[in-house]
């Protein structure tokens, strides 16, 4: 976690968003006048598959999905040698609350993803992608296949790309609105045309994967990350960062800020700088309570908790977790009851229903507190609460078990007073 | 690989999960969701085991064994972690089956809920008594209930055949829905919505009658609790006995288990220990023994035709008028018609009676109008000696799989169980034929063709191959020159033509032979019969040589293979087998003797005709005497299945009425004839003379039986190519293409103007 990198950044200089102002950056030619696919041009005419691999290792890019697991160590793990064919799947499938970056990405830039794609799958040998992207984002598939057509005809995708022999189909498969099918093993099962279930593990995706081959899954964000990496190198990436791993995360900041919305910044940016600075501080009259920092399943951090720096390692360190980077902010007005029934009703409605603990667990968790929230909450009930979301951490198949007990945890511990005087025993 | 579970030091060889593992060494884990032979679910989260070295815990149904691994099963934190899992569960469960585990009061229970309408039903209970969710209750003891329990909300699904839904006991372990996709290959059950509705059901919630459902039953079978539940099962009605037997329904032979009480079937399910079938059944196995045997149409007296009139009497007087007009008739001018579905002793005793005692030629056995005895006597005319037998675990090493024309779901669902196996494990599956089947989704490709064109999409496979460069494997069989320079001759294109396809699809269809071997070739008695049937089992066996494949004939019969077994045995002279069908069709014999109702009569074929059969149908009407044999349940024998497997069954039940086995019938009348050589006290005397003459039964014990042994066979010869002139359309095998089309069990089919008739199943 120790950084020794100097806190003096260009927070303007950004990966992802640099050009978003542009008007009609999704079209092709804009994108090519703005240097767009000289990545893929250097990857393909200039690197070697192992090259890239290498590279991207270097750079210190992790998963920008939620897990953050490095994305050069991801693709490395697809076996070299194997008759199978290999697949990339683009998780596009943006379900966690509060989170839409992959959004602004696909709308604005679709081209760097493609990029993205492109140089992921020349490096790993791939030769079918799938985008999975989520029901909900209709238009924003529809400018996605536009784009993809786009890059067709320009000859960046389909047979010989740019002469060299390396062909790539990329597909795009829309969700059915499934916040599970975000979970990478159910995306595969939905993508097969199966019910969204997450998968045993191990066999990891890499080796037993869609349709049974190795099968790399990386979110949108990761890989529009590799142009700029291929382009400028791992360590002019891995300098981006203000923590130990490299480049900058899209921050989507909701809640009573002056200026909702997305800001890349650099990874290790201050939670205070996000919401003060960038966002432009609360509403006039509105005072802080709490911040959701990574996506609702993120434990909850309270106002004076928010002098971390938003990276993975640190985040991990005080209990939370950086997740999708959707930072949730939370004022003195809201009561921590209703931000804990917005949860409890989204996972107990989300939940595959293949765990017992997760199934029930989390409908049970929504039926208590909306008997708390309605008035007629009993004494213990917070303690239920507790022993219930315990109940689900870590017993479940996929990581939607602590997703929908992480954050239960921690409102009902953080904020333990407050929850009981909502009791009928509590208020008194 | 070394392991300790609980500190046992334990030594495994084989992949396999702690879960199995722990079972197979008596160690118990908790577990409703797991169940042999399904893919691990890791659902119900009651097999979590603690992993020393790792974090979280892991479901032993679902953690494969690594060397070196420390397993803890049972510590009061596991225990406590499993029981708060379980209240969980019993939170959704019906609140009467919260004192369910009380057995005293179940019976009052059920009575109070019987009462409380509805939203409740009859239906709260489980299948056979046998309550594996209460089980569970009892090893885990949940001290009270966490929560109040969310009861009877869901309506109980009444509208089905066979079976009902309840699913508000249903504990989404998955079972059903795994065993219908993965072994069954259905799908009609599935996971619907999500969060705390998920639950089981079917597509748009509609009837399982509406659905692909097979009602094969496999899913009541796995059901831990009382969800799915049997129509006919009632709560106060509990079997006493249960006896296990071999279902005659078809010529699978699977092993069921019947369920007996007070001596009367209630209901069977497939033994789960069957060697066919291992613990599967259909929709005849599983909900039809006991209406098969109780049928109304059962007849359970013998019956003497008076006065135009049938009416019953005594086996006395039954067994003398039939042994009178025998006695008074020439043995040319008399007729018998055996039946495939009897055991082999109750056949026995006919052929010998009627080749022996009575010294007829005219023995009609369906047996041998099955794929099996025509690919017998295809090779014996060609010179060579076929293998007949073989387990359907070897079509399981088939990459690819032809089947011609049989719908196997439906015929032969064990045989189709294996092959969705193998499918399921990267075979392929190429039907053939004219009609398209409801197992085609799970096939390649479908090449559709007119019964009788058999032979030219396999020629034209043939050709394809002889001439590639794989060819060298095929060259080192003899008579590959010989057949190889017949092919010269054959025209790929015009072949192609007349079967309505693209060579380019012959020539895939080839390749996928050639690349994907060993194969294996599924035919029934339709593809060998005809005036095409020779050319196609010609055309058969030379493909399968060329690309290393097993013929495997079927037979729908449940003892068909014994019956051309022992039928061969007692044939006096070589003939087309459909002489004597076609025979008792124009009415040539004086006296006729019909066992079974296999033969399908439409006017009366003689002057005296004796019907030996369990059950009264149109037959009946033409015959003088009727004796009533038993059916398989209430007799003891063997049968012989399409495989060529032995299998012994006992009597399970009483014979109904005075009905008796056929073999005891035969036994009687030839006695009252005066004939020597039928003093059978048992079907094991029978069983034992059998064994010591018929050579394919020569020295199988009966007792050695459990699990089956296979028939004799000849060894089969060093391969050879069949002979040139076997395809050029001239039928060389015998034949009953002019024949009736009597033999209602068998599939055949007949040209009717330009129209043709097609036999499926």
């Amino acid at each position: 976690m120790a950084c020794s990198k100097a806190w003096t950044r260009h927070v303007d200089e950004k990966i992802l968003t640099e050009h978003f102002g542009l008007a009609n950056l999704y079209e092709i030619e804009a994108y090519l006048e703005r240097g767009g696919y000289r990545a893929v041009t250097k990857a393909l005419q200039e690197m070697t598959p192992d090259g890239i691999m290498d590279e991207v290792k270097k750079a210190g890019l992790r998963g920008r999905g939620g897990a953050g697991f490095p994305a050069g160590m991801k693709w490395s793990f697809v076996p070299k040698t194997s008759d199978k064919p290999k697949y990339l799947c683009v998780n596009a499938d943006e379900g966690e609350p509060g989170t839409f970056k992959d959004r602004y990405i696909l709308t604005h830039n679709p081209h760097l993803l493609i990029e993205g794609i492109i140089i992921a799958s020349f490096s790993v040998g791939i030769h079918a992608a799938y985008v999975y992207i989520r029901g909900e984002y209709e238009a924003v598939a529809q400018r996605l296949e536009q784009a993809l057509a786009q890059a067709a005809q320009k000859g960046y995708l389909g047979k010989s790309i740019l002469e060299t022999g390396f062909d790539l189909d990329v597909f795009v498969h829309r969700g059915a609105g499934a916040y599970i099918c975000g979970e990478e093993t159910a995306l595969l099962e939905s993508l097969e045309g199966k019910r969204g279930h997450p998968r045993l593990k191990p066999p990891f995706p890499a080796t037993v994967g869609l349709f049974q081959c190795p099968t790399v899954i990386n979110n949108v964000e990761t890989l529009a990350n590799i142009p700029a990496i291929i382009q400028k190198g791992a360590p002019w990436f891995l300098d981006k960062g203000l923590a130990k791993d490299g480049g900058t995360r899209i921050f989507g900041v909701s809640g009573p800020v002056v200026r909702p919305g997305i800001y890349e910044l650099p990874v290790g940016t201050s939670l205070r700088e996000i919401i003060y600075t960038h966002a432009g501080g609360l509403k006039p009259g509105k005072k802080l309570k709490a911040v959701i920092p990574g996506g609702m399943s993120a434990p909850i951090l309270k106002a004076d908790e928010i002098d971390i720096k938003m990276d993975f390692d640190s985040l991990a360190g005080v209990g939370s977790m950086l997740g999708s980077a959707a930072v949730i902010v939370i004022d003195e007005a809201t009561p921590i009851l209703d931000v804990l029934k917005k949860v409890a009703k989204f996972y107990a409605h989300e939940s595959c229903g293949q765990c017992t603990p997760c199934r029930i667990g989390t409908s049970w968790i929504h039926k208590i507190i909306k008997r708390m929230s309605a008035g007629h909450g009993e004494k213990g009930d917070v303690d239920e609460l507790v022993r219930l979301a315990s109940n689900i951490k870590g017993k479940t198949l996929c990581p939607m078990g602590d997703a929908a007990s992480l954050p239960v945890l921690s409102l009902a511990q953080k904020f333990k007073n407050e929850l009981e005087s909502c009791l009928k025993d509590g208020s008194g | 690989m070394k392991v300790t579970i609980d500190g046992r030091p334990l030594e495994v060889t084989d992949k396999m999960t702690i879960l199995d593992l722990a079972r197979d060494k008596g160690i118990y884990i908790p577990s409703l969701c797991h169940y042999p032979g399904l893919v691990p679910f890791t659902g119900c989260r009651l097999c979590l085991i603690a992993v020393k070295g790792r974090e979280a815990l892991a479901p032993a149904c679902g953690t494969f064994i690594e060397d070196g691994m420390d397993v803890t099963t049972n510590t009061p934190a596991l225990q406590k972690t499993r029981r708060q899992i379980l209240e969980l569960i019993l939170s959704e469960h019906a609140g009467a089956c919260l004192a369910c585990h009380d057995k005293g009061a179940r019976l009052d229970e059920l009575a109070a809920v019987d009462e409380a309408g509805p939203a409740a039903g009859r239906s709260l209970y489980s299948n056979n008594g046998d309550c594996e969710f209460r089980k569970l209750i009892d090893y885990l003891k949940p001290d009270k209930a966490q929560f109040p329990s969310l009861d009877g909300t869901l309506e109980i699904r009444k509208d089905d055949p066979l079976l009902d839904r309840n699913y508000n006991l249903c504990v989404l372990c998955g079972r059903c829905v795994r065993i219908c996709h993965e072994v069954r290959g259905v799908s009609a059950l599935a996971f619907v919505y999500r969060g705390s509705r998920a639950g089981v059901g079917t597509a748009f919630g509609r009837r399982l009658l509406d659905t692909d459902c097979q009602f094969c039953g496999a899913c009541l079978d796995v059901c831990p609790t009382g969800a799915l539940i049997e129509k006919s099962a009632h709560p106060e009605i509990l079997p006493d006995t249960e006896n296990n037997t071999i279902c005659s329904f078809c010529g699978q032979g699977c092993e069921l288990t019947l369920f007996l009480k007070q001596g009367k079937i209630l209901r069977s399910v497939p033994a789960k220990q069957g060697s066919v079938n291992q613990g599967q059944a259909c929709l005849k196995g599983r909900f039809l023994v006991s209406e098969a045997v109780y049928h109304r149409s059962r007849v359970v007296r013998p019956m003497v035709r008076k006065n135009g009139k049938l009416e019953e009497t005594t086996w006395d007087e039954a067994l003398a008028v039939v042994a009178q007009k025998l006695s008074g008739c020439p043995a040319r001018d008399i007729a018998i018609a055996g039946s495939a579905h009897d055991s082999c002793e109750d056949i026995f005793a006919l052929d010998k009676f009627g080749g022996e005692g009575l010294e007829t030629e005219n023995i009609a056995s369906h047996g041998d109008f099955t794929a099996q005895a025509r690919l017998r006597d295809f090779a014996r005319l060609q010179g060579f000696e076929p293998r007949l037998n073989f387990r359907i675990s070897d079509i399981g090493r088939a990459k690819t799989i032809v089947l011609f024309g049989e719908n196997l779901a439906v015929s032969q669902p064990m045989v189709w169980l294996e092959v969705y196996k193998s499918i399921r494990n990267g075979a392929k599956l190429i039907i053939v034929g004219p009609q398209e089947l409801c197992i085609r989704r799970c096939a390649s490709s479908w090449i559709k063709l007119r019964p009788g064109q058999e032979s030219e999409l396999l020629i034209g496979l043939s050709k394809i191959l002889s001439d590639s460069g794989h060819a060298a494997e095929s060259a080192k069989i003899d008579g590959f020159a010989a057949f190889k320079n017949r092919l010269q001759e054959f025209e790929l294109s015009g072949a192609a033509a007349s079967l309505g396809l693209q060579e380019e699809k012959l020539l895939k269809l080839a390749l996928l032979l050639e690349k994907r071997k060993p194969t294996a070739y599924l035919f029934g008695a339709e593809v060998c019969e005809g005036s095409s049937g020779a050319a196609n089992l010609a055309a058969l066996w030379n493909l399968a040589l060329q690309t290393e494949g097993l013929l495997v004939p079927l037979s729908s019969e449940s003892n068909a293979r014994g019956a051309f077994e022992i039928s061969a045995f007692f044939r006096k002279k070589d003939g087309p087998p459909g002489r004597i069908i076609q025979g008792i069709s124009n009415g040539s014999f004086l006296t006729l003797y019909v066992v079974g109702s296999s033969l399908r009569l439409e006017k009366k074929p003689a002057a005296f005709v004796v019907i030996q059969d369990s059950y009264l149908n149109g037959n009946s009407d033409f015959a003088d005497v009727i004796l009533p044999q038993t059916t398989f349940a209430e007799a003891e024998g063997t049968f012989v299945n399409v495989e060529g497997r032995l299998q012994k069954f006992e009597r399970v039940i009483e014979p109904l009425g005075d009905s008796r086995p056929g073999w005891r019938i035969i036994s009687h009348l030839a006695q009252k004839m005066g004939m020597a050589g039928f003093s059978f006290r048992s079907a094991s005397d029978v069983f034992q003379e059998l064994t010591g003459r018929v050579p394919a039964f020569h020295g199988l014990g009966r007792e050695q039986l459990t699990g089956g042994v296979f028939l004799r066979e000849p060894e089969a010869d060093r391969r050879r190519f069949a002979a040139a002139e076997a395809f050029a359309g001239v039928d060389a095998a015998p034949s009953i293409a002019a024949g009736p089309d009597v033999y209602k069990g068998l599939e055949m089919s007949r040209d009717i103007k330009d129209l043709r008739l097609i036999r499926g199943r």
